[in-house]
């Protein structure tokens, strides 16, 4: 008889059936920010902001990746774009080692 | 063009002389000397001085007797005049100058007999020289001709900052015909081959690739470990430690044993030449070590530029060799009260030694075994340069007493006029005529005559600078006879002739041909690296290929850096390269085009993979984005105007730069679409998303936040403790919720409650502590503030809030541990405590308590109370009407049983009223409830924490100590201003020493430990800490302004007071830092700021004073708008 456990114990079909949440339902789990996902500006408003912290991933599907397997989403204002995402810029270092720690490490851009 | 100064007139020196301006000029001299005079002119002499003065200044201009005098001049005197002639400025040298000059050939005798002889004979005259003024006037006393060997100056006292000289009159220039045997003898020295016996022993051989070598290992050091340096200004011991063990050339003494860098001179000598080339710098503001602006450049350069550079940065360093001389015995370092050369003597004595050398190499004054690295004469070196620049480090002009000390200095090294002060030469044979002489210390003896004893002083230094510095740079070497150890010879490396050519050394110039030839023949052969396919490089010639090594260090790993480098690439290593800006291409052309061999394909594709890792998330920080609610907007200004935006990041979403970020918002808006029309222009609203407004959130119940305006960076920081409860994009108005599923997913999300409080306090309107404006005209006119203020009552979160967060947080513990209790008991209140001592000593009745609560309170159990109270009206103790806890509690019950006189009780009554918002008296009962002494007494008996914090008045509270004499230098400021003391520069005043000692001893009086006293900023307390007492007066201000920025934020208003007070002396330079406290979300701080600014912005400071204009926060002093308006004003007035 062969030892060991057996294929399709209850931790298997747990990992198994584990639900992949979209970007869009990761950022509103964990923030209830009203413009999240939404513009926060009037139709026919044009609003400058600055001094933001961007983080700009290669491809939407990145994006849905990190925010899948980190807790990117904790740190996250807004989601500008399907690749671009505005972070919180008072818990920059913590994010770079967050990301670096999980194998993402983000190139840093100056202006 | 030289111009005379008689009886306070001045005109050129081509003017013929009157009697009378003879006249004057001879008053000079003493009675003997007019004597002579008269008599070297062939002329009778009378007993009178004014009759002979008389006479000489009638015949001084004399052509025939000019003539018969020049004639008649001895052989010394022709020397002597022939050098005026010769080398003099219009017929003026410097006496030491002359005298030297005819010494180093002659002989010291034979130079005073010269220069007696020539104003014996009226040919030349004693002169006072300031800039290109010759004056006369003796006013100490008069000129005399004393006999040669005479100990004493010939010449009159000078006044300050004139200089002795002797200058030959024009008309006597004129009919002076140089003999050619002597002008020939006036040509300079030359430089001799060493001729010794025996071949000298070189004191220290460096090459210059060597020292190459290990100012790239320095540098590297520098840039990959950027270390920080002391409040001294040098490296740390653990730095200079780890340092010393990467050199090739090292120290004779172990870097263990030694506390400070500068006693490693060889270390030391180069971490001041590569501060000084400005390959390193020191970062002010962090004290860190970083790459100097020249240092990419330096290593490209060719190496006799190299050299070249190196010599010069030496020169002008800051390091201070003289006392270093082994030879010489020093009394003070100090140079105000001795010869000892100061800095810029010496950084001037380096320069003019370099000149000289360079000089006789262009000359070619060099003999020929020079140019094959032969060995020249140390002491033709010596003669070269006492004759050409005698006074190169040390003034031999006799200078007037500045000291004070008198006989006291002359136990010290002074030995009087006429001899180098402060230190004895070691090696010099004693001269016995001086022994027992009037300043006959037991050192009499060794004393150092300025006119005889240069060898042994300047000839030193001179020794010195050729074993260390130069040898040290590679570019000469010392040679030692063997028997007595005494230097005989020197000599030029390659790279030290290289230096003073200013072309490249023949052995340079070999490679670079035989590389280029290579280059032509076999390019891949010119080709210095070997990248192997293990991912290892190989470096040949690396001290050769500088430049490639440095690239390859963005990139690659250091295994050992020899005749070859070693370097290992690594996943590490290239992401290390790519954060630092390079990239994969850049990485891979380099490879390719220095390999030898292909880089091969394994390589190429693990860089790619790194790379395409690396650039997968990219990270902007500080960008400007533009946000249009209208995407249909976007879509028109990228088809028409493309460039004005960086990239689009979304739908509503665009990047552009900062500058332009104004213009796009304008043209945006000029734009109409399907479903917008064009909108107002007038005002683009701007988020700045690192600037906290406050007042913009506020509770409208315990549980309900509202926040107007709000920006996207506030609601996401509410979103994360808060449920959004609805949301108005007009006016950006929401509303969020406290629940305890929003609290439970802050937890989730590490938030703790302290971190959520800080968030909300942030934003809640607030009154801010602000202190009083400085007066606009008198700074210090107004009073200092009292030591202490009152703390104002911080901005918190409602008590309801802060109970339910706190529990939602599981801020009291988990589960069973935030369970409460109940029991249903009866409180017994007794008139005095000492009833309830005693009732609580009776073991029948003490049973029926369940505990004592407080001084006169307790409580019974409720089934035990009827047969308690039974018992004790056995007694005679009565029970009365029904109490309630919220009266008051009878008087001196406090008193009895607590320790409330001294100042604990003080502190833990003060601390009770205030939490429990009282107010009034503070020692009394009356306002006390049985409730309150309950409480105060648990927490005496309970919270043991609670007690120390109270009773330890100095807690280890850092704040407190950061900035420990900061109010004391303010208060002492005042103080002194007010005392008109103060004229001049305040800052240069309070980082002075004398001010610091007054500060310290006013801190002392006060009774603090000495440790403490001398700390300004704690952050300096390590083990390499200097005291404030220790440090100069730049650190001094360094530190100050350090401390000054710490407590712009200080929750302290005395420390707020002395920062607003302080930070305008610095000036405009602080301006930039400044403005980044506009920022600062405390409306306190940015109104304070203004203030400052007010004082010293520049035209920067008004464009970060913009956005704060429309800043309405209210401060106690009004908003911060306000101040910000003034400061503005200011600023603009001034510009």
């Amino acid at each position: 008889m062969p030892r060991g456990k057996t294929a399709g114990t209850s931790t298997n079909l747990k990992k198994a059936t584990k639900i992949i949440k979209s970007a869009a339902e990761v950022l509103t789990e964990a923030n209830s920010s009203p413009v999240m996902l939404e513009p926060a500006v009037k139709q026919e408003e044009v609003v400058i902001h600055r001094q933001l912290l961007l983080l700009e991933f290669n491809s939407p599907a990145l994006l849905e990746e990190v925010l899948g397997t980190t807790l990117l989403a904790n740190f996250v204002v807004r989601r500008l774009g399907k690749t671009a995402l505005m972070v919180d810029h008072q818990r920059q270092d913590e994010l770079l080692k967050l990301l670096t720690k999980k194998g993402y490490e983000p190139k840093i851009v100056s202006r | 063009m030289l111009s005379l100064q008689i009886a306070g007139k001045t005109f050129p020196v081509s003017k013929n002389l009157t009697e009378q301006h003879l006249h004057f000029i001879l008053d000079s001299y003493n009675s003997q000397s007019l004597q002579k005079m008269l008599q070297g002119r062939g002329q009778k002499v009378t007993p009178r001085k004014e009759a002979n003065l008389k006479a000489l200044a009638k015949i001084f201009l004399d052509e025939k007797l000019l003539r018969k005098s020049l004639q008649t001049l001895p052989e010394p005197g022709r020397q002597a005049l022939s050098r005026l002639a010769v080398r003099g400025e219009e017929g003026v040298l410097a006496y030491p100058a002359l005298k030297q000059q005819l010494s180093a050939r002659h002989g010291p005798d034979f130079a005073n007999s010269a220069i007696q002889q020539l104003i014996g004979s009226g040919l030349a005259l004693f002169a006072f020289r300031n800039g290109n003024v010759l004056s006369f006037e003796a006013t100490y006393s008069k000129h005399s001709l004393e006999a040669p060997g005479a100990l004493t100056q010939p010449f009159a006292t000078p006044q300050p900052g004139h200089e002795q000289v002797v200058w030959a009159l024009p008309q006597v220039l004129q009919l002076f015909k140089l003999d050619p045997q002597i002008e020939k003898d006036l040509l300079p020295p030359p430089l001799k081959p060493y001729n010794g016996l025996a071949q000298p022993k070189p004191v220290e051989s460096t090459r210059f690739e060597t020292v190459l070598a290990d100012l790239f290992t320095f540098t590297r050091y520098v840039e990959q470990n950027r270390p920080k340096v002391l409040q001294s200004g040098d490296l740390g011991k653990r730095d200079f430690t780890k340092l010393a063990a990467l050199l090739s050339l090292k120290d004779k003494q172990s870097p263990q044993e030694v506390r400070k860098l500068d006693e490693l001179p060889h270390l030391n000598f180069l971490w001041q030449v590569l501060l000084s080339a400005e390959l390193l710098r020191v970062d002010t503001k962090t004290s860190q070590v970083l790459a100097g602006t020249q240092l990419g450049r330096f290593f490209q350069m060719p190496r006799h530029e190299q050299a070249q550079m190196l010599l010069k940065v030496w020169a002008k360093s800051g390091l201070e060799e003289f006392t270093r001389i082994p030879s010489l015995k020093f009394y003070t370092n100090n140079p105000d009260e001795s010869s000892i050369p100061t800095l810029q003597q010496q950084q001037s004595g380096r320069t003019r030694l370099i000149s000289l050398l360079e000089g006789i190499y262009r000359q070619q004054r060099l003999p020929e075994q020079a140019l094959s690295g032969g060995w020249l004469d140390f002491s033709s070196l010596l003669g070269v340069l006492k004759e050409s620049a005698y006074e190169i480090l040390i003034r031999h002009s006799y200078q007037p007493e500045s000291s004070n000390y008198g006989n006291y200095y002359a136990y010290q090294g002074d030995f009087g006029r006429g001899y180098y002060k402060g230190f004895i030469s070691q090696l010099r044979p004693p001269d016995k005529t001086l022994a027992g002489k009037s300043y006959g210390s037991a050192t009499a003896s060794h004393a150092l005559s300025l006119d005889r004893d240069w060898d042994w002083v300047e000839g030193e230094w001179v020794a010195l600078v050729l074993s260390e510095a130069l040898s040290w740079l590679g570019l000469a070497e010392l040679g030692l006879d063997e028997k007595s150890q005494r230097p005989v010879a020197f000599r030029f490396t390659p790279s030290g002739l290289a230096a003073l050519s200013g072309k490249p050394a023949a052995e340079e110039e070999a490679i670079q041909q035989q590389l280029a030839e290579l280059a032509a023949m076999a390019p891949e052969m010119a080709r210095s690296l070997i990248v192997q396919p293990n991912f290892e490089v190989l470096v040949l010639n690396p001290v050769q290929n500088l430049p490639l090594l440095r690239r390859l260090e963005e990139f690659a790993t250091q295994l050992s850096l020899g005749d070859v480098a070693q370097y290992r690439i690594t996943k590490e290593s290239v992401l290390q390269g790519l954060r630092g800006g390079m990239s994969v291409a850049e990485i891979l052309s380099l490879l390719r085009d220095n390999s030898r061999v292909p880089v091969s394909q394994n390589i190429e594709t693990s860089l790619q993979d790194w790379a395409a890792a690396f650039e997968r998330l990219v990270m902007q920080a500080d960008t400007t984005v533009i946000e249009v609610g209208d995407p249909a907007r976007l879509d028109k200004l990228l088809a028409t105007e493309p460039g004005l935006v960086l990239r689009r990041l979304g739908d509503n979403f665009a990047q552009v730069t900062a500058a332009t970020a104004d213009k796009v918002a304008r043209r945006l808006l000029t734009m109409e679409t399907g479903s917008t029309r064009t909108g107002a222009t007038a005002t683009i609203p701007v988020i700045n998303t690192a600037q906290l407004v406050k007042g913009t959130l506020s509770f409208t119940d315990a549980f309900t936040l509202e926040v107007k305006n709000a920006t996207p960076y506030q609601l996401f920081r509410l979103g994360q403790f808060a449920e959004l409860e609805s949301w108005e994009i007009e006016g950006r108005h929401a509303i969020f919720k406290l629940t305890a599923a929003a609290a439970e997913r802050a937890r989730s999300l590490g938030l703790t409650f302290a971190a959520i409080s800080r968030t909300c306090e942030g934003w809640l309107p607030a009154p801010a502590t602000v202190i009083n404006a400085p007066n606009s005209k008198s700074r210090f006119a107004v009073p200092p503030p009292p030591p202490r203020a009152t703390q104002r009552p911080p901005v918190s979160l409602p008590a309801e809030t802060r109970l339910a967060l706190k529990g939602w947080l599981g801020e009291y513990g988990d589960g069973e541990q935030t369970q409460l209790g109940q029991e249903a008991v009866i409180a017994l209140q007794v008139p005095h405590s000492e009833l309830l001592d005693d009732i609580l000593a009776v073991p029948e009745l003490n049973g029926a308590l369940v505990g004592r609560i407080g001084p006169g309170l307790a409580l019974v159990r409720l089934d035990q109370f009827e047969e308690f109270r039974q018992h004790l009206e056995k007694f005679g103790l009565a029970f009365g009407k029904e109490i309630k806890l919220s009266s008051l509690s009878p008087r001196g019950i406090l008193t009895e049983s607590l320790p409330a006189t001294g100042g604990l009780g003080n502190t833990m009554l003060a601390v009770l009223e205030q939490s429990l918002g009282g107010g009034g008296n503070r020692r009394g009962t009356r306002d006390l409830s049985n409730v309150d002494i309950a409480t105060l007494a648990a927490i005496m008996e309970n919270n043991q924490n609670f007690n120390e914090d109270i009773n330890d008045d100095d807690d280890g509270d850092d704040d407190d100590e950061i900035i420990f004499l900061l109010e004391e230098i303010l208060n002492l400021l005042l103080k002194q201003t007010q005392a008109g003391k103060i004229k001049s520069d305040p800052l240069a005043t309070i980082t002075g020493n004398r001010f610091a000692e007054e500060l310290l001893g006013r801190v002392e009086e006060q009774g603090y430990q000495a440790k403490k006293k001398n700390d300004l900023y704690w952050e300096d307390k390590h083990e390499d800490a200097h005291y404030y007492e220790e440090l100069s007066p730049r650190e001094r201000r360094e530190t100050l302004l350090e401390s000054c920025f710490t407590v712009m934020p200080s929750p302290l208003k005395p420390q707020r007071q002395a920062a607003v007070m302080l930070l305008p002396l610095f000036g405009s330079s602080i301006a930039r830092q400044m403005t980044e406290y506009l920022y600062h979300p405390d409306a306190a701080v940015r109104y304070n700021t203004c203030l400052i600014l007010g004082e010293i912005g520049d035209r920067e400071s008004l464009t970060h004073l913009q956005p704060v204009l429309d800043d309405d926060t209210a401060t106690s002093q009004g908003p911060v708008s306000s101040a910000a308006i003034k400061a503005v004003g200011e600023i603009q007035a001034r510009l």
